[in-house]
């Protein structure tokens, strides 16, 4: 990863024949470059522009967005975010816990209203990213832009020339946060919001960040990308929840940059939406990593949701974990692509990843691709996937003890999602989810 | 099934590939070079009727269109395709007869592969079609076949005599447009294997087809049909092998098989083309396009293949599990060692209800071999109650070699059941040092630890092929555990 | 039969064995006994030829031979056995098929004909017997899914198959339940002779109230500081080897 190869000077943004779609990104793209910001963003901008400009959005041509059709985005008709109507107003559900701080934003635009951030301890920086930009750009200098590589990537690159504010969190080197950090954003209709986090942990430094991804419910789009540091012995807990209304778009790209020692520990909760793609990449940088990246996607209706993810160990002795539970209703359609890639430095690697699917109705649909790249000798790899439906044996075992069918099935499905949802750090967000795969699943 | 660690010495001291014998023998060949007149003249050289060549013509047309599948997980330098010799066969002095008719050099050159064509030697009673170059040079055990309705020939002799039959199948599983290099076979394919097992009959004997590339820039592009009808039952084995050259030499062919009702086909391949030297000279491309069709209800098709030999390797042998409970099987080995690249594996598309598909895959590389199991598991809307089970296994020795598994899985139906492992892990000193604790050498050892990995795969090889392909093991992975 | 010598050896750059003298004679048993750490396992994998141990000084006789000369394969063709502390598992490879490859390999190199199947079978039936093995475990891949138990008696049934000299049994009692421990005690005891010899390495006494040794040897730190009968098992037992450490140390202040 890492900065891409510089192309010329700062004056990139021109002009070709463009569809009336992407005219329209162009504009926020100038917008966004008027914003206060360091010079170095700038020539990102630009840079960033003209690789989406040359890229456009992928189609299913391509073997990363195979079955992930993204017209309803390219095709789709959305309003810069830059004049929106400030309608915050009770937006932000209550997601469970209150003892915590948080960021809110609407269309990727930090809400000071809705937020909760005052009593952040010393060590805790949390802020929004437009702020920052502003005042002090030097503190996220070395990181914004760094890890997200935007050569060949429509999506990060389009939130690269685009992106106006978002949210950023940095802890201190040995300090530990113990309340969580919440990062919430609302995509209101008929707008294309992007979204730009950012997450630094330092030297020894402990903390909980929770991003959630609501939208009304008409069609909208988010482009979000989370650029995640975590540094030597430092430890974060990540979750990432997305409820977006039933007809929003969703794209986001997560990419982690560990140290040495360090641990990142995740799970990505996928239950709205009606196109969402989530492509995470993980970089393990150094010796005695632990990467773990759990997932649960509960579909209905005419959802596609597509979990993207690659763990890549570049040196030896790190463990990775990766389980993605998948339950599909109606004529949904998941699918997963997780990739291990193991250099040939990375001995002593240690790697399981898991996907389970659940198929409840004909019309579902699932694509899994677990995969293994493997270029190291002394290693520990495995990969299992499996598609089915509810063992038969256990629904009449529970009807044998009375419960009705509706119901057994109703407990099998939720013991099966369970199983990542259990792995949410927060108790008010965990039970908060449980209530709401009662709710999508009946 | 077993071997002595004698035997197994013996043939660990044979460190050479040791088919890599050239046979000088006169062959009448085209010139180098692609066009509409190669095709023509090949169809011509073969005595062709006109819907054949017609055929072979759009083929030609279609691969034009076409571009080289970029893909595959295997780099190598661009094929002129305009440098390679589309047909070469051994010069024959005058018609054949009988074997005793046969250039005594072609004899002694399967003789010297071990594959007597003299059907008084046969012991087990193999019938086999030996291919030399780009034709079948002879077939044993043809009447005794005959007696039973079965026809086992040459593609070129079928075209003559049972066009009906090659006219109905051909294409029919693998169509010409179906990619690059099948198209590209579609137009120039010189020979081949056909077999036609029919209703109710089982196959009395195991039928063989021996490849054998002899000429210099040589491309081998030849193709199989292989046809059970309603209760019949046929296994098929398949050898290769190639001289040393120093030069890459181009092997595209196509297999098709389709199997009626209650019909059953066991295809087993071992695949020994020559895979350059150690430092990745020479060796055969070996980009192959394998297909079956269970087309009637309670059909099956079985795939195994042990791949040792080829510099690059690109073939997924398939099923399409269109009758209801009709099954699908594909067993692997493939071995990459020095510099060889494998990019293989299966597709298993459920069509029918209740129909079945098992994938053992095993990998192994050493060297610098790069070694992937590319597979797709399909389960279409209408496959009511289909199961697949996957497992693939990698095993690497040493730290230049790569193993990676690409499994695509696509569910459309949910009452299918889809399980899929994989894992990946190196031979372990601690193994080998138990063994040499017992008395067993490094090598023997390794032998040892290989061929239990393998175990799963070389079970459903016929016993003559199983025994053959753990001593290739062997020899492939000479000299890669210090 | 075996004449260890000041032998040294080192794992990376960690000493280990720092001067190991022990002299052992046909039908002779002898247990090493010492704390966690003090170089037991290594010396038994040193004997068998680990190559993760660097030997740096000192010299082993085996039967008039340069043992450390040898490759591991022919010290175990010429008599040696160790019974791994942990048996390896190889996935795939039928127990009997190992061993028989191992038998033969071990005739060959000897000049004696080679087993086939059905003489091995009868063999190794009988062998299976002695140490109360399951018979559905010779069928089943060597270790694989074995209980420790299992493995242990597997380890043991290889050696009455491969009828060596000197047997080298490495923490063969670790995990093992008591009557599992009974049972390979009995193996052991059922393949005692005038000619062969067996060198028991242990942190714990109890097995040795099975298999009773000619001599026990303490070793602390890579050396041997204590020699005795089979009394000193028992004091050992009793005292601790913290005991042994303090006369050690009141010897080194007197």
């Amino acid at each position: 990863m890492g900065r891409g190869r510089a192309i010329g000077g700062g004056d990139c943004l021109k002009m070709t024949t463009m569809s009336d779609t992407n005219l329209k990104y162009r504009e926020a793209a100038l917008a966004a470059s008027q914003h206060p910001q360091p010079d170095w963003l700038k020539l990102f901008r630009s840079r960033a522009w003209n690789e989406f400009e040359k890229l456009g959005f992928p189609t299913t041509q391509h073997e990363e967005w195979k079955y992930c059709n993204v017209r309803p985005i390219s095709e789709g008709e959305f309003q810069s975010p830059l004049v929106f109507s400030q309608q915050t107003n009770g937006y932000i559900e209550n997601l469970g816990d209150d003892d915590a701080y948080l960021l809110a934003f609407v269309n990727g635009i930090y809400d000071i209203t809705a937020s909760k951030i005052s009593d952040a301890p010393v060590g805790l920086t949390i802020d929004s990213l437009a702020s920052v930009l502003k005042n002090i750009p030097d503190l996220v200098k070395p990181h914004l832009a760094n890890y997200a590589n935007f050569e060949g990537e429509a999506f990060v690159a389009l939130n690269t020339a685009t992106f106006v504010d978002g949210a950023v969190v940095r802890v201190a080197d040995n300090v530990v946060v113990e309340k969580p950090i919440f990062l919430v954003n609302y995509t209101t209709s008929g707008t294309a919001a992007p979204v730009r986090n950012l997450v630094i942990m330092e030297r020894n430094s402990q903390a909980t960040v929770i991003e959630i991804f609501l939208s009304e419910n008409e069609t909208s789009f988010s482009n979000i990308v989370t650029e995640i540091v975590v540094s030597e012995s430092a430890v974060l807990n990540h979750t990432k929840v997305q409820l977006e209304g039933g007809n929003a778009n969703h794209i986001s790209t997560q990419v982690i940059e560990q140290s040495k020692s360090s641990v990142f520990d995740s799970q990505n909760i996928c239950l709205g939406a009606s196109l969402a793609r989530t492509t995470i990449y993980a970089r393990l940088g150094a010796e005695h990593i632990e990467c773990t990246i759990d997932g649960l996607y509960c579909l209905n209706n005419n959802q596609l949701v597509d979990n993207h993810t690659t763990i890549d160990h570049a040196f030896p002795n790190c463990n990775s974990f990766e389980l993605y539970k998948g339950v599909m209703d109606e004529k949904s359609t998941g699918v997963f692509n997780g990739k291990i890639f193991v250099r040939q430095d990375a001995q002593k690697t240690d790697s399981k990843q898991t996907n389970q699917n659940l198929l409840l109705s004909d019309d579902a649909t699932i694509n899994t691709k677990p995969q293994l790249e493997i270029y190291a000798d002394d290693v520990r790899c495995t990969h299992g996937a499996t598609v089915g439906r509810l063992d038969p044996n256990a629904l009449f075992y529970l009807q044998a003890r009375g419960i009705g069918a509706e119901e057994a099935r109703s407990i099998l499905v939720h013991a099966f999602a369970n199983e990542v949802i259990q792995r949410v750090k927060p108790v008010g967000l965990r039970t908060e989810l449980e209530k709401r795969l009662y709710q999508k699943l009946g | 099934m077993s071997f002595t660690t004698d035997t197994l010495e013996q043939d660990l001291k044979t460190q050479e590939y040791k088919y890599g014998f050239i046979t000088d023998i006169e062959a009448d060949s085209a010139p180098p070079g692609l066009n509409e007149d190669i095709v023509r003249f090949i169809s011509a050289k073969k005595n062709e009727p006109e819907w054949l060549l017609e055929w072979r013509l759009k083929a030609f047309a279609k691969w034009k269109t076409m571009r080289e599948p970029k893909w595959p997980n295997v780099s190598y330098p661009p094929i002129s395709y305009q440098d390679i010799i589309y047909y070469s066969a051994p010069k024959p002095k005058k018609v054949l007869n009988s074997l005793d008719e046969v250039d005594p050099e072609l004899l002694a050159t399967f003789e010297k592969l071990g594959i007597s064509l003299d059907e008084q030697k046969r012991l087990s009673g193999v019938a086999v079609d030996a291919v030399f170059d780009s034709v079948s040079v002879v077939t044993t055990f043809k009447e005794k076949l005959s007696e039973l309705g079965i026809i086992f020939c040459s593609f070129s002799e079928a075209v003559h005599n049972h066009p009906e039959l090659i006219k109905q199948y051909l294409g029919s599983v693998v169509p010409y447009t179906d990619n690059y290099f099948a198209a590209l076979n579609s137009a120039v394919f010189s020979d081949g294997s056909f077999v036609y097992i029919p209703k109710g009959v089982r196959c009395p004997m195991e039928l063989s087809t021996y490849f054998r590339i002899n000429a210099l820039n040589t491309g081998q592009f030849e193709r199989t049909l292989i046809i059970a009808e309603e209760g019949a039952y046929v296994s098929y084995l398949e050898g290769c092998t190639a001289p040393m050259r120093d030069e890459n030499q181009l092997h595209a062919a196509v297999v098709e098989l389709v199997a009626q009702k209650n019909g059953t086909i066991k295809y087993s391949t071992v695949q020994n083309w020559y895979p350059g030297d150690k430092e990745g000279k020479g060796g055969i491309y070996n980009f192959v396009t394998k297909r079956g069709i269970c087309k009637g209800d309670n059909s099956k098709i079985t795939w195994t293949q042990v791949e040792t030999g080829s510099a690059i390797t690109w073939k997924y042998p398939s099923c399409i599990l269109q009758g209801d409970n009709s099954v699908g099987e594909f067993y692997s080995v493939a071995v990459t060692n020095n510099m060889q690249q494998a990019d293989t594996g299966t597709k298993m598309v459920h069509v029918g209800k209740n129909t079945k598909s098992t994938i053992v895959s095993k990998g192994i590389s050493a060297g610098k071999g790069q070694n992937t199991y590319r597979g797709l598991v399909k389960i279409l809307k209408k496959a009511t109650n289909a199961h697949n089970y996957s497992q693939c296994d990698s095993l690497l020795m040493g730290d230049r070699c790569g193993a990676h598994t690409f499994p695509y899985i696509e569910v459309q139906n949910s009452s299918a059941r889809v399980e899929h492992e994989a894992s990946t892990s190196k031979v372990g000193e601690d193994q080998i040092f138990y063994c040499n604790q017992r008395g067993l050498s490094s090598e023997d050892a390794v032998n040892l630890i290989v061929n239990g990995f393998c175990k799963e795969v070389f079970r459903e090889l016929p016993m003559e092929f199983a025994v053959e392909a753990q001593k290739l093991l062997g020899i492939s992975l000479e000299g890669s555990v210090g | 039969m075996l004449t260890i010598d000041n032998l040294q050896a080192k794992v990376e750059d960690k000493q280990i064995l720092r001067g190991i003298n022990l002299q052992i004679n046909p039908g002779e048993i002898h247990a090493i006994m010492g704390p966690n750490g003090s170089g037991k396992s290594t010396l038994a994998n040193v004997l068998a030829g680990r190559d993760m141990y660097e030997v740096n000084g000192g010299s082993v006789e085996f039967n008039g031979q340069d043992l450390l000369d040898l490759d591991p394969e022919v010290r175990a063709r010429e008599g040696l056995f160790l019974a791994f502390q942990y048996p390896v598992e190889i996935p795939g490879v039928n127990n009997t098929y190992f061993l028989r490859a191992a038998v033969n390999a071990v005739r060959k190199h000897h000049g004696e004909p080679e087993l086939d199947g059905a003489q091995f079978l009868k063999f190794a039936r009988e062998k299976a017997k002695l140490v109360e093995l399951d018979p559905t475990l010779m069928n089943r891949s060597v270790n694989e899914g074995f209980s420790g138990g299992e493995k242990k008696r597997n380890e043991i049934f290889q050696m009455a198959v491969l009828n060596p000299k000197l047997a080298i049994l490495d923490e063969t009692d670790s995990g093992l339940d008591i009557d599992a421990l009974r049972i390979v005690a009995n193996g052991v005891n059922a393949l005692r002779s005038p000619d062969r010899s067996f060198l028991i390495v242990t942190h714990y006494q109890r097995l040795l109230d099975y298999i009773v040794p000619d001599f026990v040897h303490v070793l602390v730190d890579g050396r041997i500081v204590k020699s005795g009968g089979k009394e000193l098992a028992l004091e050992l037992e009793e005292k601790g080897y913290a005991w042994v450490e303090e006369e050690l140390l009141a010897g080194a202040i007197a």
